[in-house]
């Protein structure tokens, strides 16, 4: 099991000391707006590639899509209150279901598909689900997007009054909040049976299914949990942006750097996702745009180039997770 | 309401713009099928052969395809130098790595474009190519066939390469299998340096032709890369005449689609086709080892 | 308990970063929130430069410094409104000017208003954006004003009687699209032809060939740069018999004049404003700004500078009037100052409504003839003499 000289750190520690600073952050920054609202971005980040990894990292199926859950959680949550009235609490349990439902109808036809060619899959599916955002203008507005829509509502908790209009603080405890969610969702699933047979599934489909793992139905499940917390991801951003269009929803952004997220924390450590959307957003923030206002995206492009040359496990990438596993067994 | 003659020439303007799809996605079909790398930098590389046209164009007044050579040239370079210092030493790891490291060298390349060469749209513009010629009330213009017996001659010149050169011999074999391969005494490594150069020689030979007929911009690239993607896996990894086949149905499915349907629905035809072809043959409409 | 002693702290900590407090008669702070990089960077930019021009000139007019604060949205909604904290709740702006593209300007409006600070946008013509009714939100053009210049031309002077409307699928020309349909409809002109493309489309020939067959007397392409360079190429080699191809905003540019080369001509467009179309009162002041900015930036002006020049310049203006009266800078004051302002700038006269939208905003329809930008309509705007029928690639 490797190399033991090496500090292990298990994967709750990780998910410890990692939630503790997310916590911990707003105040780093002595509640800054402008930083609070960045790091609102990050987390957001940070949740989907968590979602990304459970599909990924654990069961091995990488995907090139996952903007397409996101759009389908925020359309779904954003059309639901704006359109029906409905709360926008029960728009991000409606978005993380329709975007769940969302990953079957491509998922069930394309699980059969290996390696780039399922990724490439998903990535198709994006793109589509983008189009029908823009052209079935009767239920999405098209291209004009929905605009005003109603952030969440105030929350009453004895007698302090929690707003989420006006601050972004609250905003960013009730994402870290989902975000938390999120990753006790895979770390619980992982540690399942199921998790086990995502683990097989990794490894090979054949083997999976000769020591009688399903393999259909645990990628599956895999894809519909991972889509599902993509979806409430998307609908909480409908809300807190409060305006939506199908370049904004459906942007190649919320395919790609979850996975560019999940490379730089590490894919083997569940929490490392996040931990990798911190530092980009970080790195990103305090560094590179000090240097260079207008060109900070040409340092992003060659520090991912690096790291995944020089770091190609990821920041946390051997310490975390695999002795724990060990131990477990 | 449509007149036949516009059905025609709606069917030709695909044909045409599907030759060109094929040659701006010849470099990534190729480098995909040989050295096994999605190049997601791709389409910056052919963004950078359009820019070295469009300021011999506009600087010197040299005609764009006297300044392919120099634009392919450039592009090769680029590749060359991607290759030798990130990618060769992350060959053996896993594919999403080199997708991932492909991903930031285009953001790089295309931020670094907008630093050098501002955000300003460029169009590669010869007065006497873009006149159009009359047949039966059908419409072309000089540039067009020029273009597309360029396209043309490049898919057809690497095919031959392919399979007539020596080195394109060892870097099929190589593609075929890589052990046997070594163990026949070809450098396996060296092939796949050579195929990605190739690979960037090829996409800078689309950029021009791109700013030609269409225009260029720093932004440019990610669009161009995507259409590589769908037509390289509609055609079938390691397919090079498919490739032309696969580039025609795309661009007459789009055509039409807009002339019978509705504009809005043309990029909805690509992606459908893409998936459809993934789900029902995942090997590509002529997928087969080189 | 814990969780509780957290969100007291925190809501303490975010009330006393807000309170907006008295400014001190000093400085004005003045942000700007423009997308500097992605796909928006090259009209941003412009309208920076227009807003640093209107600074420099401010500070030397009124000897009152001006601490410019210039942050890049990166064509992104998210970080559009985050520029906005920064500016509005960092930095402490006393007004932000700015915004392009109405998808940016949303949310970056409702985050101005959440800090109550005057936003003052020349880049975004969406009609939900003013629905709002946001009492910080002002803005120098909106959409009514293209869409009458358009069919008014159309049916006008050029008498036209089918037009084929072609549009991309972007919000701002797919709202301008639909609103010259309706108007051209109601003036009797009819629109066999309106159909909508994807960015990006390269092969606009089977579009063009529905324009056609249909027997168009205009096409009208409602779009960006990219769009219009594509349909007259594919126009030129199908030599479309249309009489007139009119295009929506950013067409007849100099720089699309440098990219176009002869087959610029002819075409006509809408604008704000172009060197020479001041009303006869802003004439000193025009040729005042283009003598500057080509001495600053060592180009012409676009019309998109000329707003960023002018929302600077009155914002600053609107800011240092409502300090004199009151003794400080205030957002109050600011919008006061604004709302009272009513004056002939070189695109017309400048007037707001109660819901921040310009009062008495028209544009103007201009042909591109042997490389300058003529205006023919609304008449009384008039430089020039229309040539119809004219398309750039000649035929007839």
């Amino acid at each position: 099991m490797g190399n033991l000289t090496r500090a292990f750190v298990s994967e709750r520690t990780a998910g410890c000391i990692v939630t503790g600073f997310v916590l911990a952050l707003p105040f780093l920054l002595s509640f800054n707006p402008y930083y609070t609202s960045v790091f609102v971005s990050a987390l957001i980040l940070g949740a989907v590639a968590i979602a990304w990894n459970l599909l990924a990292g654990v069961c091995g199926q990488v995907s090139f899509g996952h903007a397409a859950f996101f759009g389908i959680g925020a359309y779904t949550s954003a059309v639901l209150v704006t359109k029906w009235g409905f709360s926008p609490y029960l728009g991000l349990v409606a978005g993380g279901v329709f975007g769940g439902l969302g990953s079957l109808i491509i998922g069930i036809p394309a699980f059969r598909l290996r390696g780039p060619y399922f990724a490439l899959a998903i990535l198709g599916f994006a793109e589509v689900m983008k189009l029908l955002a823009l052209n079935l203008t009767w239920l999405t507005e098209g291209s004009l997007g929905i605009m005003n829509i109603a952030p969440l509502p105030p929350l009453e908790v004895g007698s302090l009054k929690i707003d989420f209009y006006a601050s972004r603080t609250t905003n960013y405890y009730v994402v870290a909040l989902l975000m938390f969610a999120v990753y006790l969702v895979v770390y619980f699933l992982r540690r399942s049976n199921l998790g086990l047979a995502m683990s097989a599934v990794h490894g090979d489909d054949e083997t999976a299914a000769g020591i009688g793992v399903n393999v259909f139905r645990t990628k599956a499940i895999a894809l519909t949990v991972s889509a599902t917390c993509t979806g409430v991801m998307g609908a909480f951003y409908a809300h807190y942006v409060r305006f939506l269009s199908p370049d904004t929803a459906f942007d190649g952004y919320w395919s790609v750097m979850p996975i560019v997220a999940s490379l730089f924390g590490g894919m083997s450590a569940l929490i490392g996702p996040m931990a990798g959307a911190l530092v980009i957003t970080g790195l990103d923030e305090f560094v590179f745009k000090r240097f260079f206002e207008t060109g900070h995206k040409l340092f992003f492009g060659l520090l991912l180039a690096v790291v995944i040359v020089w770091a190609p496990t990821g920041l946390l990438g051997n310490r975390v997770g695999k002795r724990s596993e060990g131990d477990k067994r | 309401m449509i007149s036949a003659t516009s059905v025609v020439q709606s069917l030709l303007s695909g044909m045409a713009e599907g030759v060109n799809y094929s040659l701006y996605c010849l470099g990534l079909a190729f480098v995909f099928g040989i050295v096994r790398i999605i190049n997601l930098a791709h389409g910056e590389f052919l963004v950078l052969g359009g820019y070295i046209a469009y300021w011999l164009l506009v600087k010197w007044g040299v005609n764009p395809l006297l300044a392919l050579p120099l634009a392919a040239a450039m592009a090769g370079v680029a590749a060359f130098v991607s290759y030798r210092v990130f990618l060769q030493r992350i060959r053996t790891s896993s594919e999403l790595n080199t997708l991932i490291l492909t991903f930031g060298l285009g953001i790089f390349l295309a931020n670094l474009y907008l630093q050098l060469w501002t955000a300003d749209i460029r169009n590669i513009g010869v007065d006497w190519m873009e006149q159009p010629l009359s047949f039966f009330g059908i419409y072309v213009s000089v540039g067009e066939i020029l273009t597309i017996l360029i396209s043309l001659a490049v898919v057809f010149g690497l095919y031959f390469f392919l399979t007539r050169s020596r080195t394109g011999m060892a870097i099929r074999v190589t593609a075929i299998d890589r052990d046997a391969a070594a163990l026949a005494g070809i450098n396996v490594e060296r092939v796949d340096l050579v195929a990605f150069t190739i690979g960037g020689l090829l996409a800078g030979v689309g950029g021009p032709l791109l700013g030609m007929l269409a225009h260029i911009s720093p932004g440019a690239g990610l669009h161009i890369t995507v259409k590589a993607f769908i037509l390289t896996v509609l055609a079938g990894v390691g397919s090079i005449p498919g490739l032309l086949v696969a580039g025609m149905i795309l661009g007459v499915g789009e055509a039409l689609t807009v002339t019978f349907i509705n504009a809005s629905y043309r990029e909805l035809f690509g992606f459908a086709l893409f998936i459809a072809i993934l789900v029902i043959r995942p090997s590509g409409l002529f997928g087969r080892r080189l | 308990m814990k969780a509780k002693t957290i969100v007291a702290l925190f809501v303490v900590f975010a009330v006393a970063a807000w309170s907006p407090g008295a400014w001190a008669q000093g400085p004005i702070k003045l942000g700007v929130q423009a997308p500097q990089t992605g796909a928006l960077a090259k009209h941003g930019q412009e309208q920076v430069k227009g807003i640093r021009l209107a600074v420099d000139e401010f500070q030397k007019k009124h000897n009152v410094q001006v601490d410019l604060k210039v942050y890049d949205d990166e064509s992104d909604a998210q970080k559009a409104a985050a520029s906005i904290e920064k500016l509005a709740g960092v930095d402490k702006v006393h007004a932000v000017v700015g915004g392009y593209g109405s998808h940016l300007v949303g949310p970056a409006s409702e985050a101005a208003e959440r800090y109550d600070t005057p936003y003052f946008t020349t880049g975004a013509v969406d009609r939900k954006l003013s629905a709002k009714k946001l009492k910080n939100f002002f803005r120098l053009n909106h959409m009514p004003g293209y869409a009458a210049a358009q069919s008014g031309a159309i049916k006008e002077a050029l008498g036209a009687k089918k037009v084929g409307i072609l549009y991309n699928s972007l919000s701002a020309t797919a709202e301008i699209a639909q609103e010259v349909k309706d108007q051209l409809t109601a003036k009797g002109v009819e629109v066999p032809v309106f159909e909508k493309f994807e960015k990006g489309t390269t092969n606009f020939k089977p579009l063009l060939l529905k324009v056609k067959d249909a027997g168009c007397d205009a096409l009208l392409v409602e779009g960006y740069f990219p769009d219009y360079v594509g349909t007259i190429k594919d126009a030129k080699i199908l030599n479309l018999p249309v009489k007139a191809y009119v295009g929506a905003w950013g067409i007849g540019t100099p720089e699309f004049v440098r990219e176009l080369g002869p087959m610029s001509e002819y075409v006509y467009g809408t604008s704000i404003w172009e060197m020479g179309t001041a009303p006869k009162e802003a004439k000193e002041e025009e040729a005042a700004m283009v003598a500057a900015y080509k001495e600053k930036f060592k180009e012409e002006p676009s019309y998109i500078a000329m707003l960023g020049y002018l929302s600077g310049k009155y914002m600053l203006e609107a800011i240092l009037k409502g300090g004199k009266a009151s003794g400080s800078y205030s957002p109050e004051k600011t919008r006061e100052a604004l709302r009272s302002l009513d004056v002939m700038s070189p695109m017309g006269r400048i007037a707001f409504d109660e819901k921040g939208d310009p009062k008495y905003f028209t544009a103007a329809l201009f042909q591109t003839q042997k490389g300058a930008q003529v205006v023919i309509f609304p008449t009384d705007r008039k430089m020039g003499e229309v040539v119809y029928p004219a398309v750039p690639w000649g035929a007839k």
